[in-house]
């Protein structure tokens, strides 16, 4: 499998301890490469590398698509994984940890409007990159902080009973498929 | 309703938002839930599904009632205030490490009223393994009634309770017993009437009773508890006296592992070992198993028997400016 790029490979910084590059293509034919040690932050697109059989020899020749993601999301992806590839194993969270701060540079990344995040989140899901979940779930759960309920209904969408009630009621009331 | 500049939150997969879920505190998944029935139902699946989802609360109708709920490590405790401009202050506490407490204080133009919401919407989101509940009589009394029936639609029985508050207390203390069941521990501090009658003299957890001017010697007799402590009780030594050698008849607390008891008369302490007793010397340690199968270390003492062999150990000490009574009740190993 080979694919010409239609836009500049987003280069990663050298990686002396490890030389194996992947190739990645997003929806939108944007082409990322990515080191090893970073790829493995995604469960999914490992798996697909190992279900590929790529290797050292033949990666760079396969760049693998990705057609649920955008180059806007792969690029954050991307960094982030080459930024925390050697980060060792985090303990599971539990429950609300207090002293849990997301670290300045994470933040900064993904201090981006909210309709950046849900579609990164998404991607990020799909990608299965758990520690970018966690920080992207952290930045969402910050919002509610100190926030009233009706605040909170604003921030996060949620209709208010009457309005879920209405929305049921208008659904109910439509025709349905015709037969 | 949402709009542009809201973060969709129910458009993300629902595995998505239950991660969410887990960054927060119980102070915003009680927020969240006040919002709309279907959020609510959200939290509470989420929450039922959870590991390690063990939760305590405490509930307390103080001058600024409150709600404590305790997961694994912190105490996230809301307080209603009648003081607006507490509204939204936060506290945090630490004491020697351990206990953590966050703190947060929510405005309230009827700070009962506001405490039953916040209750009813904490029990029905977590499920809760314990139950403590601190009743201050006279902070609220036209509504201790009310109060008293609320939790008995919140909970078939409470744990842990503390009733506190001045004079004039004894039917709010009755129709509390009458309505409510306590499992584990009760801690009667209200100064009561010297005609208070016990309600549950069945009940057999810890009772404890600060002020003691109501018990009476029949009453003492018929407590089922496994733990009793009373000060500031009008119980004679000849009563006390009285009351040991009942028990070593097997005729009264059969159950009765510790008993603490204030001494009236500290001076005529031969009235209450009127009776077979052994004196151990102080340097001689001894195992004893309690009736929970529990071992514990005893050291001196006054050793009186029961009939069925069982070995209550006295000892006398000073708290305040009251003597105790203080025994044990073990079989010797």
């Amino acid at each position: 499998m080979s694919v010409e790029p239609e836009v500049p490979i987003v280069q990663v910084e050298e990686v002396r301890e490890n030389p194996v590059l992947y190739k990645i293509i997003s929806s939108d034919n944007h082409v990322f490469t990515i080191s090893e040690h970073a790829v493995k932050l995604s469960k999914t697109l490992w798996d697909l590398i190992t279900n590929l059989g790529l290797t050292a020899e033949n990666a760079l020749d396969n760049p693998i698509p990705v057609e649920n993601v955008n180059g806007k999301n792969m690029e954050t992806i991307v960094q982030f994984c080459e930024r925390h590839k050697y980060d060792e194993e985090e303990p599971e969270y539990t429950n609300y940890i207090r002293e849990f701060v997301l670290p300045e540079w994470d933040r900064q990344l993904l201090s981006i409007d909210n309709e950046e995040l849900f579609q990164l989140i998404l991607a990020t899901n799909y990608l299965d990159i758990q520690k970018l979940m966690d920080y992207c779930c952290r930045v969402i759960g910050d919002m509610a902080k100190d926030k009233t309920p009706e605040e909170l209904r604003i921030i996060y969408g949620i209709p208010t009973d009457a309005e879920d009630d209405a929305l049921e009621r208008s659904a109910s009331d439509s025709p349905g498929p015709s037969g | 309703m949402e709009n542009s500049n809201s973060f969709p939150l129910f458009r993300l997969p629902r595995i998505v938002i239950e991660e969410v879920m887990r960054t927060m505190t119980p102070f915003e998944m009680i927020n969240f839930s006040m919002t709309s029935s279907r959020f609510k139902f959200f939290v509470k699946s989420y929450l039922s599904y959870k590991r390690n989802s063990k939760y305590t609360i405490s509930f307390a109708t103080t001058e600024e009632p409150f709600v404590s709920i305790k997961g694994s490590e912190i105490n996230f405790e809301f307080r209603i205030t009648s003081d607006e401009k507490k509204n939204g202050n936060k506290e945090y506490l630490e004491y020697m490490g351990r206990d953590k407490t966050e703190r947060i204080w929510v405005y309230s133009e009827d700070v009962v009223d506001d405490w039953m919401k916040l209750v009813r919407t904490a029990k029905e989101i977590f499920t809760f393994n314990y139950h403590t509940f601190y009743f201050k009589l006279d902070k609220f009394p036209e509504s201790n009634r009310s109060i008293v029936d609320f939790l008995k639609t919140q909970t078939e029985s409470i744990d842990w309770c503390e009733f506190h508050g001045k004079t004039g207390s004894d039917t709010n203390v009755e129709y509390f017993f009458n309505n409510i069941t306590v499992i584990d521990y009760v801690a009667i501090c209200s100064e009561l009437s010297d005609y208070f009658l016990f309600p549950r003299v069945d009940y057999a957890g810890h009772l404890a009773i600060v002020y003691g001017n109501w018990v009476t010697f029949n009453q003492l007799l018929q407590f089922k508890s496994h733990e009793i402590t009373i000060y500031n009780s009008q119980i004679t030594n000849h009563e006390l006296n009285m009351l040991l050698l009942h028990w070593m008849a097997n005729e009264c607390h059969q159950n009765l592992m510790y008993l603490t008891i204030n001494i009236k008369d500290p001076q005529s302490l031969e009235t209450i070992l009127n009776l077979p007793h052994e004196i151990v010397n102080s340097d001689v340690e001894r195992t004893g198993r309690l009736s929970n199968n529990k071992t514990i270390s005893l050291q001196g003492g006054i050793d009186i028997k029961r009939n069925d062999g069982m070995t209550g150990t006295i000892k006398f000490e000073w708290r305040l400016d009251e003597l105790l009574l203080k025994m044990l009740i073990t079989r010797i190993q």
